[in-house]
């Protein structure tokens, strides 16, 4: 059972910004950047060409202006669902709860072979 | 004297004053350009098809014209090694060859190369595909001279082909293997130098 170190739900108050990367494919992911009560959600789909698909949100206390909930919390070991490329591992869940099927459909597709049963829960890591 | 060209994850990307450009990073793997990386299920490829791509963007693999990937016929050894797989490509192109012919793309199982990530790769005007690498494991200090071949993705440090991975001793396997290790390979490359068999791209 994953031992939960702390809850970092992404409004809580923070000195300058915090950065979580979550892949979900090989070249695509969700970034999230929190500062204070606000904070940003972006969705990005690379490929060897550049960036080709790219889906910016404001938060405001974690929440975008469509009612949708970014929480993150700190695990206290990392969840791997794969070994190579870390996708949808790390020691950081991200969990959506109140997503509209038009924030859904914008997310970059979750490669299979890293898939977690849990519904719009992705794994990830803070950048430094 | 070395500048910092950029962060990925907020590990330095650094460039020197004989325009090299270096980082410290993981050793990831990627079977890109081998023939037999990806296939239908079955056969099943060395990889994972995900990382090939998905239907409308396939990244790693050649497509026909309606999109859809290609798989090797029978029938040419030499063009096709692999028939019933589908064909997999590099970011550097061999000349001479058309899309449809795995030799027009670098065998990750047999040529040691390693990967650019994309954002570094454009944060500079020289060219990187086909230009001098070196990769030292930091732990043992040896030494790979190679050409920088495939282009990953920006927010990952460090990543080569299977037969550089087999060159370090490390396993091959691209689901599995490599080192995860974030301070032991030391990746320097010189844009604009090319290697040495390798038109720069």
């Amino acid at each position: 059972m994953i031992r939960v170190l702390a809850i970092l739900f992404i409004w809580a108050g923070a000195a300058g910004a915090d950065t979580y990367i979550f892949m979900l494919n090989r070249f695509g992911g969700i970034e999230v950047k929190m500062s204070g009560e606000t904070g940003e959600v972006k969705f990005f789909q690379e490929s060897k060409d550049g960036e080709k698909f790219t889906s910016q949100t404001r938060l405001k206390n974690g929440v975008t202006s469509d009612g949708a909930r970014f929480s993150i919390e700190k695990l206290g070991k990392p969840v791997v669902h794969d070994w190579n490329r870390h996708i949808n591992s790390g020691s950081y869940r991200l969990k959506i709860t109140g997503a509209s099927p038009a924030l859904v459909t914008r997310l970059p597709l979750l490669a299979d072979f890293a898939a977690s049963k849990e519904p719009l829960t992705f794994y990830g890591e803070k950048t430094d | 004297m070395s500048k910092v060209l950029l962060k990925v994850n907020g590990v330095p990307v650094y460039q020197d004053n004989d325009g090299s450009v270096h980082w410290v990073g993981e050793f990831t793997i990627d079977a890109d350009g081998c023939p037999h990386a990806y296939g239908p299920e079955p056969p099943n490829g060395l990889d994972y098809l995900a990382n090939s791509g998905y239907p409308g963007n396939w990244w790693g693999i050649v497509t026909d014209s309606s999109g859809k990937p290609y798989v090797q016929p029978e029938g040419n050894k030499e063009k096709w090694p692999w028939p019933g797989y589908y064909l997999s490509t590099t970011a550097y192109l061999v000349g001479g060859f058309d899309k449809f012919d795995a030799r027009r793309y670098v065998d990750s199982e047999f040529v040691a190369f390693a990967v650019v990530p994309g954002n570094v790769r454009t944060s500079i005007p020289p060219k990187f595909m086909g230009c001098r690498t070196v990769i030292t494991d930091m732990k043992t200090d040896k030494e790979l001279e190679c050409a920088c071949c495939d282009v990953g993705p920006s927010s990952h440090l460090g990543e080569g082909s299977m037969a550089a991975a087999a060159y370090f001793g490390l396993s091959p396997n691209p689901k599995n293997g490599g080192s995860s290790d974030r301070s032991r390979w030391h990746y320097r490359m010189w844009p604009g130098v090319r290697s040495k068999g390798y038109p720069l791209q």
